[in-house]
This record gives structure tokens, C-alpha cells and sequence, in this order.
């Protein structure tokens, strides 16, 4: 009876072990200066077009655009407002809260007034929703959720100064961080990992798995990815990048979790959505996906990485005393 | 003794503070603190449990109903599981997620000086490539059966120009190709296409007014 209760102490030992941890506060700053830049050039680059697509003397008429809407609660700041006056209000707090967030300044709050904002914009215009805005609006949940404002930050809280370089410390080097929260990394890498399979079920169809899909209309119209005729000559290395893709999609969900495979998987990833965001020119989407491949790396490689490039004193001249 | 370890300590127990025992800090923040000193294992494995379950569930939500919407059983769930699963149905990664659909809007202008120009919604100039992608969704999704929307893009590209013109006609347009095509090697396989046409309406310029086409109508 002893041995059993010892059997299920134990696994419940290593079961909250795998969901709480301390995550890196380095890693986490990482993370969110990343996702907070790539969401502040997704929002400046909708500046262009802010008019056209939200107000309502853009191209869609309100209704019928509500009525394209999937989702039941189609709450939207930018429904409060009949004038572009207060369209450019809005869209220029929402500029300064991705800001605040890229900066560190109170990232759980300005992550959840960006989360606001975002919901704002796919609500008010579901027909230009990308998946880049799902992906952003995920990125920010969990980024909000973690304590990402201690490190490459201009107003880190108090106390959260990183310890001297010269600080004596008794065993291993460890991570640092509160325990709580390894769970939303957890969640977002385990997230990431859905995402990755459900993707590459999703290219399991005649036109991918037939190599097809470089010839599509769309794809020429685009008139990319460069060697489009190179490809389309060679049949063979265009089913190898196919399968290829498929593959890692599939693949990757498993092997990021083998520690011996992950830096091969990650390393894998770069190249694929380096690849896909520079040749197809959707570079947005796939860096934020490689921000958030971040998640995996190990918080000491983060921190030691960043602790040589960046002196923590430069960041922190704003810090309460 | 191992099972102890599971009984939670403190913050949920259960009885009245003593008389003359100053009340400390909330539940929220007594929890919290623990939460965020790394206490030992025994005194948070209840709310560890608790906080790893939903997590679970959650991601059990984000794998069979990405936002809210299972593909294969085509099976929908109420909106506060979408908003937590936080995906889009159609969701892809990576590759260019709409390259299988290519519909967009094309229209015909008849212009005052007698003039018929051609255009597209979206216009394939606007750049960088994340305005196009904007563009072209909207384009696609305005090739749907829904006449409110085509009217008002129609009155938003005239507005758009500089003289009004006499007559404007929308045609939704789908890139059809041929799938009999399939075969191993592709060696030169030609994008010989066909761009199919759908009238949508027509937009008199003197009455200012969008007449939808009669259903079936090419």
C-alpha cells in the first residue's frame, strides 16, 4: 500500500512538473518583445488601409459583414464610433498599447487591452481577418498570461533585477522565474504543436500531395516563390519540398519533445519558414511563428545568449526604485 | 503521509479565524504569493491539479474544435469555446493558406468618354504583401452570394475614382483548372486555367443605383 501511494506521489510529482517550472524570465521577454513587433507592424501596416476596411464608409457595408461573422458575439469598440475621427483614436491607443507592450511597459495589461483591440478589428471587419490576426491574438493571450516584463524592459517591477554576473550560486545554473508560470508556456507549446498537425492534416489533399499546388493560379498570380520555373521543371524537387512540409508539420509536434531531435526540429522549422516567408513573401506569419518556436529553446541558452548581447542596466534605467 | 501531501494547506481550510488573530492578506493574494515563491510541492498540488485539468481540456478544445468548428465532422460549438480555442476554422500553416481558392471580383466600367475599362477587387498592385492578403480575403469572400456587400463595393470603387462612371458591371471570377491534368512527372505542366465569370449585378451611374443579377445568370 506504502509502494502504491509512493508510485502515485510520484506521478503526480512529475505530472505538475510538466506543467509548472520556471520558464526563464529571459526566454519570456523574448517572446514578447517578438510577438509585440510583429503585431505592431501588422497594426502600422493596417494604418494604410484603416479607412477602407473599418469605417463605415469603407468598402463593406456593416450588415453585411456582421452577417459573414462565425462568431456569436461580435463585440467591436469600432461599432461604437459613426465618424473616422474616432477610428484613428482607436487605431492610434492601439499602436501605443502594442508599444507599451514591446517596451514591457505592464505587458499583462497592455497585452489585454491589445487582445480587446484585435477582437475590435476582426469583429468589426470579419472578411479581412487573416490567419496571421488568429495567430496574433493567440500569441498575445499567453504572452499576457506570463510575467514577460522582468527582462528588456523600460519599467521592470520592482525587484526584478537580474542578479550580477559575478553572483556566486551553489549547484547547476537554473532558470529563473516564478514556478506558475511554466503553465501558460506550457499550454502555448503544446498549443503550437496542435496547430503544427492539424496544419499538415490539412495539406493532405489530392492538390498538395500531388505537387500541383506550385501551379495554381493564385500562386502565379503572386508570382512567387522565386525559381517558380526551376520548380516547374524539375517535378521531383518540387514533391520533395511538398512532402517535405508535410512531414515537418506532422513530425514536429513529436519530435520537439525528444530532447535529442529538438534543436534538429527547431533548426528544421527556421529553415522552413525562413524559406516560406521570404520566397512567398508572407514574412509576418513566419516569424511570429518562429518567435513563437522560442517557447522550446532552453531558458539558460536564452539567458546566457542575452546576458552577453544585451547589459540588463541599459534596460532598466526607467525601474522603480 | 502521502496522501497529506494532497491535502491542501491554508488557504482552503475550512474554520473561523481566532479572536484577536489580525486578518491577514485575501485569499487572492495569499495564493498568489505562494503561487509565485515556489513553494514546496505539497502545498500546491490541489490548485497544480486543478489549473493542469483545464489546461487540458483547453487544449483538447484547441485540437477537435479549432475555433469552435470541427472540419471533419463539420460540427460547431457555442461562441465562448471558439473565443478559448482561439483559431479560425480554416486554419493553415505556413504555405500560402488560401493558395486552394482563388476567387476574386472583376468589373467592367463603362467610362463618360465611351472608354470600357477593366479592374479587379482586390488590385493586384497594392503592396507589401500583407495589405494584398487583406485585400485579396476580402476579395474571395466577396465573391459569396451576399448582394448588400457587392452593392456597397461598387459604390465604394466608384467613389474611389475620379470622374463617375456610366455603367459598372461586377462579375465574381473563380480560377478553374484542369484536374485532369494529374499525371507523373508534371513536366511542364502549363497554368492553362480558365477564369470562370459570375455575373454579380450591374451599377447604373445615372440613378446611382445596383441592380442584382437574376439568379443563374452568366
Amino acid at each position: 500500500m506504502n509502494a502504491h501511494r509512493t508510485a502515485w506521489e510520484q506521478g503526480l510529482e512529475r505530472w505538475l512538473n510538466f506543467w509548472f517550472f520556471p520558464p526563464g524570465l529571459a526566454l519570456l521577454a523574448l517572446l514578447r518583445v517578438g510577438v509585440g513587433v510583429v503585431l505592431l507592424y501588422t497594426l502600422f501596416i493596417g494604418s494604410f488601409d484603416l479607412q477602407a476596411h473599418y469605417s463605415i464608409y469603407g468598402w463593406g457595408d456593416p450588415a453585411a459583414l456582421r452577417s459573414l461573422d462565425p462568431l456569436a458575439w461580435r463585440f467591436s469598440i469600432l461599432n461604437w464610433f459613426a465618424n473616422d475621427y474616432w477610428l484613428w483614436v482607436v487605431h492610434v491607443l492601439a499602436l501605443l498599447a502594442a508599444l507599451a507592450f514591446v517596451l514591457g511597459i505592464l505587458p499583462t495589461w497592455s497585452g489585454a487591452l491589445l487582445i480587446v483591440f484585435m477582437l475590435s478589428y476582426q469583429h468589426r471587419n470579419p472578411a479581412v481577418r487573416l490567419e496571421l490576426d488568429a495567430l496574433l491574438l493567440m500569441a498575445v493571450f499567453y504572452v499576457a498570461l506570463l510575467p514577460s516584463g522582468h527582462r528588456l524592459s523600460v519599467m521592470p517591477p520592482a525587484g526584478s533585477a537580474a542578479p550580477p554576473e559575478h553572483a556566486v550560486t551553489r549547484g547547476p545554473p537554473q532558470a529563473d522565474g516564478p514556478l506558475w508560470s511554466g503553465f501558460p508556456l506550457r499550454v502555448l507549446q503544446i498549443h503550437l504543436c496542435v496547430l503544427y498537425f492539424l496544419s499538415g492534416l490539412g495539406r493532405l489533399t489530392p492538390d498538395w500531395l500531388a505537387g500541383t499546388m506550385f501551379w495554381h493560379p493564385r500562386m502565379a498570380e503572386a508570382n512567387l516563390p522565386l525559381g517558380f520555373e526551376f520548380l516547374q521543371a524539375h517535378p521531383q524537387l518540387s514533391a520533395l519540398v511538398v512532402y517535405g512540409g508535410i512531414l515537418f508539420q506532422l513530425f514536429f509536434p513529436v519530435l520537439i519533445w525528444m530532447r535529442r531531435f529538438r534543436y534538429l526540429a527547431l533548426g528544421t522549422a527556421l529553415v522552413v519558414h525562413l524559406a516560406v516567408g521570404v520566397l512567398w513573401g508572407q514574412l509576418a506569419f513566419n516569424l511570429l511563428m518562429l518567435v513563437l518556436n522560442l517557447s522550446f529553446v532552453n531558458p539558460l541558452h536564452v539567458q546566457a545568449l542575452l546576458s552577453r548581447l544585451v547589459p540588463t542596466p541599459r534596460l532598466t534605467f526607467l525601474s522603480r526604485p | 503521509m502521502a496522501f497529506r501531501s494532497l491535502r491542501p494547506a491554508g488557504w482552503l481550510r475550512r474554520g473561523r479565524r481566532p479572536a484577536g488573530i489580525p486578518k491577514g492578506p485575501g485569499a487572492l493574494s495569499r495564493l498568489r504569493r505562494r503561487l509565485g515563491q515556489g513553494q514546496p510541492w505539497r502545498r500546491l498540488e490541489v490548485a497544480g491539479l486543478v489549473a493542469s485539468v483545464l489546461g487540458c481540456v483547453h487544449l483538447a478544445a484547441v485540437a477537435l474544435l479549432p475555433g469552435g468548428h470541427n472540419r471533419v465532422f463539420d460540427w460547431s460549438a457555442p461562441s465562448p469555446l471558439a473565443y478559448l480555442t482561439l483559431l479560425p476554422a480554416p486554419q493553415a500553416l505556413g504555405f500560402p493558406p488560401r493558395a486552394g481558392r482563388g476567387g476574386f471580383l472583376l468589373y467592367k466600367l463603362y467610362a463618360q468618354n465611351g472608354q470600357i475599362l477593366d479592374g479587379s477587387f482586390p488590385d493586384a498592385r497594392v503592396r507589401p504583401r500583407l495589405r494584398y492578403d487583406r485585400w485579396a480575403l476580402a476579395g474571395e469572400i466577396a465573391t459569396a452570394d451576399v448582394p448588400a456587400l457587392h452593392s456597397s463595393i461598387v459604390a465604394y470603387q466608384v467613389s474611389q475614382l475620379p470622374d463617375p462612371p456610366l455603367r459598372v458591371e461586377m462579375y465574381a471570377a473563380d480560377w478553374e483548372w484542369d484536374h485532369n491534368k494529374y499525371e507523373f512527372p508534371w513536366r511542364g505542366f502549363n497554368h492553362d486555367s480558365a477564369l470562370e465569370l459570375r455575373l454579380l449585378g450591374s451599377y447604373n451611374g445615372l440613378t446611382q443605383e445596383w441592380t442584382p443579377a437574376p439568379k443563374g445568370s452568366q
